[in-house]
């Protein structure tokens, strides 16, 4: 069995009585993963965030990290953890120095680590500034850096990156994926943006409506998101669409001289040309329609129960 | 819940305590503590200032820096207390509502506990801040004064070290519930306008309540304010008073309902388990049960013997302290004082009533008691200045009594200025309300060690107050009689459930002249003679059943005949006929005591003769003015309206200066120093005397009060023994018609 940091077993968690917030979720996070915890605004993702974190109380005893269940290590466990929920928690009126110095009282860390951690997310010339000067990209590393200080196995990020300019994204990126491979921590990452998490995670899960629709490695992922949907620019789009309807999935006619249709995969697409061809069609474009993000949206959307 | 070694929780809760200290940087946290505490003492000096007269008022012995503290904590402990501490609570709770903070504290290694209570207790330190630098600046502020102000003579100037601790550790002890009411307010509620509001809402009820007298005892938001009322504390010697404790238990069960709210988000979550209901439960059953033990009213038990003791702190030393009875003024006790203190077991059963006890014939006071009751007398004398407590068995009694104060009644005003006396049922109800409120308020007196007055003494004093709304309604039904001869006028069902309450036979209550009136006017009601009052009561009285009720009735009567009486030779007549009355021999030896004295003093009658001694120290004596008027004016350097009256006599002496009289002023001052500082300044028109034995001198002369004004004529014999105040007009008048003076115009 590999060896798990985050484990949840059907996690569920209810506001009311009649309304589930979570159900079921079962997330497996392996020791040494980027882990990239996807979906859509209102899918859940916080209140998962909030119910790792304990910050909500937990109805069950279903969350387990590592290995041992979260309610009994409260708040002990957090000398191993370094969390970012929500965005930032900082005090205003303290300078960014003080920020990391009033972490580092509560956690028994050498002030010397201070310095350190304000380099790697680079705001070493600004930590005597009070915090409330700080621009919204400021103040999420600062954040960051408070989460980093101890020096965690763990991180558990809510949108690190909101509110960065596409420079500071890159950086908080490649900083991650650098703590992850020479320090090996592991790293859960919630984020409602496909792109992001496909860059720097490993494993990833995704959630939507209260339900984990996907879990699985990247690998795993595309080739789940395998099939592939082509837009064809066709005459007599109609005649051609109910040929096709007989060996093909999801034939759709979306203008005059316009079909989308799924062929299972990419290395499909020149012999399906080539049959086409060989009927007398006059096709005009062919063009692949994005797989994963179409993918993602489709098993996020509402009537995709099944899928899983 | 996990055990974790308790060094653990002890480490986690310092560290979290030091994290939370960071956190305050910048805000002027204890800045604010301080400032708040040194404007109290501020105030106080300048006002001491501004208002200083120069004049030195006679005073007992008094700890300069300890009356300091306690004139400045009043609006410490009033206002600006209470005040930082809903504002340094709203502050720090809202560093972390803003920013996130709790959900940053909650995601690091540390208790809820550490979190939730190291706030609570930066909280407590700048509590202890504020404290801290009220009593220094106040110390300071003191021994400022002392370079700027006169200081009286008997004013001490060590500092009170234990005094200083004590308030202190009170003023700290009785802060503890409004701060965990806030702080568990604060911490809920995110807005931090709610704690505030309901912070002042607090605070400004108690002033909306206070006068209805319905803030309970235990109400947060008063336990503060109570310091400034008792800064003394405890009757009893306790260290902290029964509010102090009440406001500590009360704390500790919201702080346990508070933790654990916060600990568990919701309040449904707090208490869904039985082991968290229990835990509750528990708290509760010790907590809120010291609370309700320490609510709970007491009153002293009976001693197994009848005993008046005390002690008196005074540089001076006494004789003998008396015990006399309210009505016929017999001594029950006379009672030797050594070394200031003294000890007396009665024999004989006492009545349990009102005395009046009497330190070498010049200090003294009323005290309540009776059979089984066991009095302590605490007495502080200096000079002409006295103040003593009762405490003992009758603690709560004798305080209730102290600070008693005649409600206004409404009525009572209606009654004096002839309002509504047409409209009967205006005047019935609110007659009854002021009656019902004044029976209410009559229950409510606790001594603040939480010590209420015995049953009979609450009984008692319950029929005297309904005595005298019932003797208000007599006058009113007087006045009625007169007005309206053919109206009947009816009291209907309110004043006959006034009148149930009261007995026509309650001997207790005759040694109060109330009663005493209220049971006449209910003898003489019917009477429809052509007579006065006087004469009807005793008519009545004579028809009474033998006994000590008649026997008291008789004296209260004929007592205030021979007072009014024109004559002698009326007052003798009057006197002699009923006398044979009373069934007590005491009472006939005590009327005609009365009777002697009064007669001694009547017109005509030789004026006693005293020694003084003139300021220039030489013998004079009332026989060397003979052939002359004397206008005596009794007075002494401490009494203040004898001062207000000096000026008009002096303006008598003046005018007055070719007439065959002489004014003379005679001091009755202990301190011939102090009077002959005073009497040099005096005019030369009057001759100044210094009575060499003033306690001879009050008593052949009975001065119950000065200042008296007495005129005799050349051949040394009374021609009035009391007359007005010379501010009064009739004064002149008086003088005028006995010197056989015109009127003038």
């Amino acid at each position: 069995m590999a060896d798990y940091i985050i484990q949840t077993e059907s996690l569920n968690f209810q506001y009311s009585k009649d309304k589930k917030v979570l159900e079921d979720i079962s997330i497996n996070v392996p020791k040494g993963a980027i882990y990239g915890f996807l979906g859509p605004n209102g899918a859940g993702k916080s209140t998962t965030m909030r119910l790792l974190t304990g910050i909500i109380p937990e109805q069950g005893n279903a969350i387990k990290l590592f290995n041992q269940p979260l309610q009994e290590q409260l708040p002990k466990v957090f000398a191993k953890i370094g969390s970012l929920v929500e965005s930032p928690a900082l005090y205003l009126h303290l300078s960014g120095i003080d920020n990391l110095k009033y972490i580092a009282k509560l956690r028994n860390i050498p002030e010397e680590k201070i310095h350190e951690t304000l380099k790697l997310v680079d705001l070493s010339r600004d930590g005597k500034r009070k915090a409330k000067q700080y621009s919204l990209g400021m103040k999420q590393r600062l954040a960051i850096a408070m989460a980093l200080l101890n020096e965690p196995e763990l991180l558990l990020l809510d949108e690190p990156v909101n509110g960065l300019d596409p420079n500071g994204i890159i950086d908080i990126r490649k900083l991650l994926i650098k703590l992850n491979k020479e320090n090996g921590v592991t790293i859960f990452v919630s984020s409602h943006l496909l792109s992001e998490i496909e860059k720097m995670c490993t494993h990833v899960g995704i959630i939507s409506k209260g339900k984990l629709r996907f879990e699985g490695t990247m690998q795993e992922l595309s080739k789940a998101a395998g099939l592939c949907k082509i837009q064809l620019t066709i005459d007599e789009a109609q005649k051609w669409q109910t040929e096709l309807e007989a060996n093909y999935q999801n034939v759709n006619l979306v203008a005059q001289n316009q079909l989308t249709v799924d062929i299972g995969n990419k290395e499909l697409i020149p012999d399906f040309i080539k049959t086409l061809i060989s009927k007398n069609a006059s096709i005009y474009e062919v063009k692949i329609l994005d797989g994963l993000e179409e993918w993602f949206m489709t098993i996020t959307n509402d009537n995709h129960t099944d899928e899983k | 819940m996990i055990i974790i070694p308790m060094k653990n929780n002890i480490v986690n809760f310092i560290t979290a305590l030091k994290a939370e200290n960071i956190k305050k940087r910048g805000t002027g946290f204890y800045w604010t503590s301080a400032i708040l505490g040194i404007i109290s003492p501020i105030l106080y000096f300048i006002v001491s200032i501004v208002i200083n007269t120069e004049e030195i008022k006679a005073t007992l012995p008094f700890n300069f820096y300890q009356k300091f503290i306690h004139e400045a904590v009043n609006p410490f402990a009033y206002f600006f207390f209470p005040l930082l501490i809903i504002i340094i609570v709203s502050r720090i709770t809202q560093l972390d509502h803003k920013n996130g903070g709790w959900q940053l504290m909650e995601t690091q290694p540390t208790f809820k506990f550490s979190i939730y209570f190291s706030k609570f207790g930066i909280i407590l330190i700048a509590n202890l801040i504020s404290i801290l630098s009220f009593v220094l600046v106040s110390l300071l502020c003191a021994w400022l004064l002392t370079f700027i102000l006169t200081i009286p003579k008997l004013a001490q100037m060590e500092i009170p070290f234990s005094g200083i601790f004590h308030i202190i550790s009170r003023l700290f002890v009785a802060s503890l519930l409004i701060t965990t009411i806030q702080f568990i307010i604060s911490v809920l509620i995110p807005s931090f306008i709610w704690s505030i509001i309901i912070g002042f809402f607090g605070l400004l009820l108690t002033v909306f309540l206070k006068p209805f007298d319905l803030v309970p005892v235990w109400y947060p938001y008063e336990i503060l304010s109570k310091i400034a009322v008792n800064p003394d504390g405890s009757d009893l010697g306790y260290w902290f008073t029964f509010t102090e404790y009440v406001g500590l238990t009360i704390s500790i069960v919201l702080l346990h309902i508070g933790f654990n709210w916060y600990r568990h988000k919701t309040l449904k979550l707090t208490f869904n388990k039985m082991s968290k209901i229990i835990s509750l439960a528990a708290v509760l059953l010790v907590f809120g049960g010291l609370t309700y033990w320490l609510l709970k009213p007491n009153q002293m038990p009976d001693y197994d013997k009848t005993v008046f003791s005390g002690s008196i702190d005074s540089k001076d030393q006494f004789q003998y302290v008396y015990v006399k009875d309210n009505t016929v003024q017999d001594t029950i006790a006379v009672i030797p004082i050594k070394n200031n203190t003294f000890h007396h077991i009665f024999a004989n059963e006492v009545i349990t009533d009102n005395y009046t006890y009497v330190i070498d014939g010049k200090y003294g006071g009323n005290v309540f008691f009776g059979q089984k009751d066991s009095i302590y007398l605490q007495g502080k004398i200096s000079g002409q200045v006295s103040e003593f407590k009762l405490k003992g068995t009758r603690l709560a009694e004798n305080q209730m009594a102290t600070n008693s104060v005649l409600d206004w009644s409404m009525v009572s005003y209606f009654l004096e200025e002839n309002i509504n006396l047409d409209k009967p049922n205006i005047i019935i109800e609110a007659l009854h309300d002021e009656w019902k409120e004044s029976m209410e308020t009559s229950n409510k007196f606790k001594t603040v060690d939480n010590y209420v007055p015995k049953n009979d003494y609450v009984e008692r004093n319950q029929k005297l107050i309904t005595t005298r709304y019932l003797n208000l309604w007599n006058d009113f039904l007087k006045k009625r009689a007169a007005l309206y001869p053919n109206e009947e006028t009816k009291g209907g069902k309110m004043i006959a459930e006034m009148q149930k309450n009261l007995s026509l036979t309650d001997e207790s209550l005759l040694s109060s002249p109330d009663y005493f009136d209220y049971i006449i006017s209910q003898l003489i009601a019917k009477n429809n003679q052509d007579i006065d009052d006087n004469t009807k009561s005793i008519l009545a009285i004579t028809k009474m059943k033998t006994g000590s009720f008649k026997d008291k009735m008789l004296f209260w009567q004929m007592n205030k005949t021979i007072e009014e009486a024109s004559t002698s030779k009326e007052r003798n007549e009057f006197v002699s006929r009923y006398i044979t009355q009373f069934s007590n021999k005491r009472y006939q030896q005590k009327i005609n005591q009365i009777n002697n004295i009064v007669e001694s003093m009547g017109k005509g009658k030789p004026a006693p003769l005293f020694e003084a001694t003139t300021i220039d120290g030489k013998k004079g004596s009332l026989a060397d003015l003979k052939g002359k008027y004397v206008l005596l004016d009794v007075w002494a350097t401490w009494c203040g309206p004898c001062k207000q009256q000096s000026p008009f006599f002096e303006k008598f002496a003046l005018k007055y200066k070719k007439e065959n009289i002489q004014f003379v002023a005679l001091s009755t001052d202990e301190n011939i120093q102090k009077w002959y500082i005073a009497a040099k300044s005096k005019s030369k028109s009057v001759l100044q005397l210094h009575a060499d034995n003033p306690n001879s001198f009050g008593k052949d002369y009975a001065v119950v009060s000065i200042p008296r004004f007495i005129l005799i004529d050349p051949n040394g014999n009374f021609v009035n023994a009391e007359l007005p105040f010379p501010s009064d007009a009739s004064f002149e008048i008086l003088l005028r018609k006995a010197m056989n003076l015109p009127e003038e115009e």
